[in-house]
């Protein structure tokens, strides 16, 4: 094909298909994306292989050669209550947190998707929890639901009794969830409000010659419209979520005892703690694999070759 | 927009009252780390709220913990060094290949395949990979370690601490190469996105009159896609500041970074409300403020260009 190098549409192409010298762009394209793919090839994709000889291999401590295993250290995930429990904890929590997440973020996003003053000014202060720091939130957490902290005085004002947040496996749990619950809800706030705002007023305008009652409007209208997007979301926000480590890490470290040990903080810890080096990693592909099914999942119902092709 | 008309009174009052709720809980640990952090530890304890009517803001705190003590204020420089230094080299090599993407039209692999395959990166949790880049910093001059060494900036050389073997844990080096590594892929799909929004008109003039592929990006392209450049940059460098697990495999007591100080605990009394609170603002507040300067961008960037918001 001589029109190879051109940007953009087929009509365009003819006028680049005058233009001389067409092997030099040709390998002009391959030049600008060789460092990005060396790069990705050096430091991400080996260093997966690399995981994935390890997972095969037996490690007898610190500093010590490793060892041929098998897939000794596949058998063993199987029968390990700690692994399961991880990973159940880590797929709960996620859909959990992003679920409340996704109907918070929608509920905000409808109220601010209205005519009001300041409404620049509320939608910057909402954003605002979003790119705190994690480790600082959870740090902060630390006071915020120590026994003197303002939770537990404002629970013992009303309510005569505070709770023990960190002492108690599922209050612990229900503190880290809702930090991270109070970080992320802006985040599906600001992707749907931007749904919200492409959805043309000529709609709703038509809708209205049907029925005023707003919510089958919402129903009808706006949730069809916006599920796309809320898709998206849930993708975006599936993915991060399951890779959590720092909330817990810093409010908990994990526990009390190891109610808070996400899957993340357990492999962390089989490999620098407990130097299983080739067990960590065999549990690392088993949490890849499981990953790799949610997002796979959600990309073939999802429909997102649209959503990334759009810019084309 | 007004979606179905003026509300009536009653869903007006819930309205309000719904919008005030949200914005309270959104502020209150903010405004509340705030306070703690301008008083002394004994009115911490005391229902006192508003500054200089019913206690009397101090910095002592905030002194303290940055002028006084030497970890925190340490720690902080060693952020912003790996933020910074990651962003030298993450920003040219995401830029051009977002430009490639964006502009040109590969055919085996095409631009789709290509984009998922970077894409894919974001999906691949960094637990998996955290044991071989341990392994990867620890092969001391090996082959791995050499082209480290030949790729890093200048600055980043005089901070990181090589020790006699030249073994890469333990320096700055090691946690700024992991974080370009993560950050890679959302650069080259924001620029993907923001490159292929830019009329091409001029750019096809540009060809018409013999100017190369390179000069087209340099002198036109990229002038043209600063302000998202700009965003780009901020909300990466927020990523990188934020960034917890590979700080906390690869760094060592000579790498300490914030988000690990923070993390660990260490230095200070978990009941000691005022030094807590200024820690965790410390961490919390730059990339707050960072987000707030990229808001028009933000929602194409955690989409990772998808929504253009």
């Amino acid at each position: 094909m001589s029109t190879a190098v051109t940007t953009g549409a087929e009509g365009r192409a003819r006028v680049a298909a005058r233009r001389p010298r067409l092997g030099r762009f040709r390998s002009a394209k391959a030049w600008f994306l060789l460092p990005a793919v060396i790069w990705t090839c050096g430091f991400t994709l080996f260093p997966l292989f690399y995981a994935l000889w390890l997972s095969l291999q037996q490690s007898r401590g610190m500093g010590r050669p490793l060892e041929f295993a098998g897939l000794k250290n596949y058998g063993r995930l199987f029968g390990d209550d700690r692994v399961w429990g991880a990973l159940g904890f880590t797929l709960g929590y996620a859909a959990v947190t992003v679920a409340i997440q996704i109907v918070l973020g929608l509920g905000l996003a409808l109220l601010v998707n209205r005519e009001f003053r300041l409404r620049g000014l509320v939608r910057t202060l909402l954003l605002l929890p979003l790119f705190a720091t994690p480790v600082g939130l959870g740090f902060l957490g630390r006071i915020i639901y120590a026994d003197a902290g303002p939770i537990n005085v404002a629970l013992t004002a009303i309510f005569g009794s505070g709770v023990p947040w960190m002492s108690n496996p599922w209050s612990a749990r229900i503190a880290v969830a809702l930090l991270d619950i109070w970080q992320w809800t802006p985040f599906c706030f600001l992707i749907l409000l931007a749904g919200l705002q492409s959805i043309p007023d000529e709609l709703y305008e038509a809708a209205r010659l049907d029925t005023n009652r707003r919510f089958e409007m919402l129903w009808h209208i706006t949730l069809p419209l916006l599920r796309p997007l809320i898709a998206l979301t849930v993708l975006l926000r599936l993915v991060e979520a399951l890779k959590i480590i720092d909330i817990p890490f810093a409010l908990t470290a994990g526990g009390p005892g190891r109610a808070n040990e996400t899957f993340s903080i357990f492999i962390y810890r089989t490999a620098f703690t407990g130097f299983d080096i080739g067990y960590a990693s065999a549990a690392s592909f088993l949490f890849l694999v499981v990953v790799l099914v949610v997002v796979n999942a959600f990309i073939l119902f999802g429909r997102f070759r649209t959503v990334w092709q759009a810019g084309d | 927009m007004n979606v179905a008309g003026r509300l009536p009174p009653f869903l007006r009052l819930l309205w309000l009252l719904g919008l005030l709720l949200a914005l309270t809980i959104a502020l209150a640990p903010l405004l509340w780390a705030i306070r703690n952090s301008l008083m002394t530890l004994e009115d911490t304890y005391k229902p006192l709220f508003i500054p200089f009517l019913q206690f009397m803001p101090t910095l002592e705190t905030w002194s303290f913990e940055l002028l006084e003590q030497s970890e925190l204020s340490t720690a902080l420089g060693r952020s912003l060094v790996v933020a910074f230094c990651h962003l030298l080299v993450v920003i040219p090599i995401g830029t051009l290949a977002g430009f490639a993407l964006g502009r040109f039209r590969y055919r085996r692999p095409d631009n789709f395949n290509i984009t998922l395959w970077f894409l894919s990166q974001r999906f691949l949790p960094p637990a998996v990979v955290i044991i071989p880049y341990l392994l990867m910093m620890r092969a001391a001059c090996g082959p791995i370690a050499l082209p480290f060494g030949l790729w890093l900036p200048q600055p980043l050389q005089l901070v990181c601490v090589l020790e006699g073997d030249r073994n890469l844990l333990n320096t700055l080096s090691a946690i700024t190469l992991a974080h370009v590594t993560f950050n890679l892929p959302f650069v080259i799909l924001i620029m993907r996105s923001i490159f292929a929004e830019l009329p091409r008109e001029i750019e096809e003039a540009a060809k018409v009159d013999g100017a190369s592929d390179l000069q087209i990006f340099r002198k036109i392209a990229l002038p043209l896609a600063v302000p998202g450049l700009v965003a780009a940059t901020l909300i990466t460098f927020a990523f990188s500041w934020n960034e917890f697990l590979f700080a906390l495999i690869l760094s060592g007591p000579d790498s300490q970074t914030l988000p690990l100080l923070i993390g660990s605990g260490e230095g200070v009394r978990s009941l000691d409300f005022p030094s807590v609170s200024v820690r965790a603002l410390v961490a919390i507040l730059p990339p707050v403020v960072l987000a707030v300067l990229t808001q028009q961008w933000i929602v194409r960037g955690l989409t990772l260009g998808a929504v253009k918001g």
